[in-house]
């Protein structure tokens, strides 16, 4: 089997990818997942779509992506289930959050700095402490992932893409073309995008090239909405104590690790343990968030909300996330031919419309207009 | 998980019994510990408190529970300090030894076990946080006798 464009990884990233290539023109593109659809990080996300990052190109895509999202049934024919809820953030970094705020508004996003009326006027139950600043992103929200990713996945076959589900790679080499193997097909391919969340570099390392991603298990939980709770309608971001919330469904909140990293401060200087390397982690076994980590939750949460008494967790869940050393992407044509996107560092399912339309563009015309992607290159790290 | 370990000396213009009194004191060393909120004295030699850490990728509200014991003339301080970030919990062993011009020197170990996404994330800023924290306190109490 010969395409022209053949991408690895059936989540957002590499279904939105195929989606805007199809867009563009291009034919003859395949998907390869080696599950199902969804089946990896797209489908562990919390989903959460918001511009608060100090990283000014991380912020203009998720700007980007936010805005197809306000309109994403009119854009893809499909719905995402976007929920425009907007987004508290609680920090005592109030310097970090401030200029973090000031980079932002240049960009144009809204925030609003919250005093205590505004934040009372938002949620009268949320307790605010005299060190802390509290702002507001009115635009913010959540989507469903699944259907975000079957949008993109039902829009793309639409247009010709073959989808090719439980074909897992085995080897990839470069002859003429670049030959993939699964274990049942090969196929041959003149572009190569390996877009495969956390098994990118692994699928990568095939073509002798060690890319420096690192897998973090993040821990997750959902707990049970108490009867009249009415806090927590909105995203919430506490990075006092480092934990995000969402509604999920009517009756449950997502709760789930954050660190200033993934959004406010910078990564500099920072470096990631040489143990979760992604050649020494086997992520076919899962883990589960520690006691402490849950009572740490709990505790934040009910010294957050006065009007919260206890808190019942359903279940837990601790899938992996793919950092890079400065938490950014990689997003690159790494050898002629074979472009690489992954290292998405928790960011990426918000991201993932303008990532599609930014692969498109570079792998259908070898550039990319409309957005200066270098601070994403593979050549900011040494290999 | 991952272990770590730091030690070192550090040097003081006070005698050894002034210091060990001090430093034997879990009341004392709390004074001595910067972001301690909430304080909880749960016995002469323990509390249980909360703690504000702002260094690097390690932000955030921490609880800490920590005791303290003498035995064979070195102060054992145990600890264990948790957060959504993970747990870190260990022991800092302090001895200390008198020098000439009533100059002692503070000689500690500490063993540090961290777990959860600290240990993944941070582990080497965990040292640096240990040491800083005890660099903390050391000159804590050197500013408070002077």
């Amino acid at each position: 089997m010969d395409y022209n464009i053949l991408i690895i990884g059936g989540g957002a990233w590499g279904l939105s990818t195929a989606y805007n290539l199809s867009k563009k023109g291009v034919k003859n593109i395949a998907v390869l997942e080696k599950n199902y659809i969804a089946s990896g990080q797209s489908g562990h996300t919390s989903a959460i779509v918001r511009q608060f990052y100090s990283s000014e190109i991380t912020a203009k895509i998720a700007q980007l992506s936010l805005n197809f999202f306000k309109n994403f049934k009119n854009n893809i024919g499909y719905d995402a289930k976007f929920k425009q809820t907007g987004l508290i953030v609680v920090s005592y970094d109030k310097d970090s959050i401030m200029n973090t705020v000031n980079k932002l508004t240049k960009l144009d996003i809204q925030y609003h700095i919250l005093d205590k009326t505004s934040l009372s006027n938002l949620d009268p139950n949320l307790n605010l402490k005299e060190d802390e600043v509290a702002v507001y992103e009115p635009e913010a929200g959540y989507a469903d992932p699944i259907e975000t990713t079957w949008a993109f996945a039902k829009a793309s076959k639409e247009m010709g893409v073959k989808i090719l589900e439980g074909e897992k790679v085995v080897s990839i080499q470069k002859e003429d073309k670049y030959v993939v193997k699964t274990s049942t097909k090969e196929y041959k391919t003149s572009k190569l995008l390996i877009a495969a969340g956390i098994d990118s570099p692994k699928i990568v390392s095939n073509l002798n090239i060690n890319l420096p991603i690192y897998l973090i298990p993040f821990p997750v939980c959902y707990i049970k909405r108490p009867n009249n709770f009415e806090s927590l309608k909105y995203v919430f971001f506490d990075f006092s104590v480092s934990y995000y919330t969402r509604p999920e469904g009517e009756d449950q909140i997502v709760v789930g690790a954050v660190h200033p990293q993934m959004s406010y401060s910078s990564a500099e200087g920072y470096e990631p343990d040489e143990a979760f390397h992604w050649s020494k982690i086997n992520t076919e076994v899962a883990s589960r968030p520690d006691y402490e980590t849950l009572k740490a939750y709990t505790e934040g949460l009910l010294a957050r909300f006065n009007n919260l008494k206890d808190v019942k967790i359903v279940r837990d869940l601790m899938p992996y996330i793919d950092i890079t050393p400065d938490w950014e992407p990689i997003i690159d044509e790494v050898e002629e031919d074979l472009f690489v996107a992954c290292g998405s560092s928790g960011h990426g399912f918000k991201l993932s419309p303008i990532v599609g339309r930014i692969l498109a563009d570079l792998i259908s015309e070898k550039e990319v207009k409309f957005i200066d992607i270098n601070p994403y290159s593979i050549k900011r790290f040494k290999l | 998980m991952s272990k770590t370990s730091i030690e070192g000396i550090y040097t003081v213009a006070h005698n050894k019994e002034r210091i060990f009194s001090f430093l034997s004191n879990m009341n004392n060393v709390s004074k001595c510990l910067k972001g301690l909120q909430d304080i909880k004295e749960l016995s002469s030699n323990s509390l249980s408190s909360k703690i504000k850490i702002s260094e690097g990728i390690i932000r955030g509200l921490f609880n800490i529970e920590a005791s303290e014991k003498v035995e064979n003339s070195s102060i054992i301080i145990y600890f264990k300090l948790y957060g959504t970030l993970g747990r870190a919990e260990g022991e800092i062993k302090i001895q200390l030894e008198e020098v000439e011009s009533k100059n002692t020197k503070i000689l500690y170990k500490a063993d540090i076990e961290v777990k959860g996404l600290g240990a993944t994330l941070a582990k080497k800023q965990i040292s640096q946080i240990a040491e800083k924290i005890l660099k903390d306190i050391f000159e804590c109490f050197e500013q408070s006798f002077v």
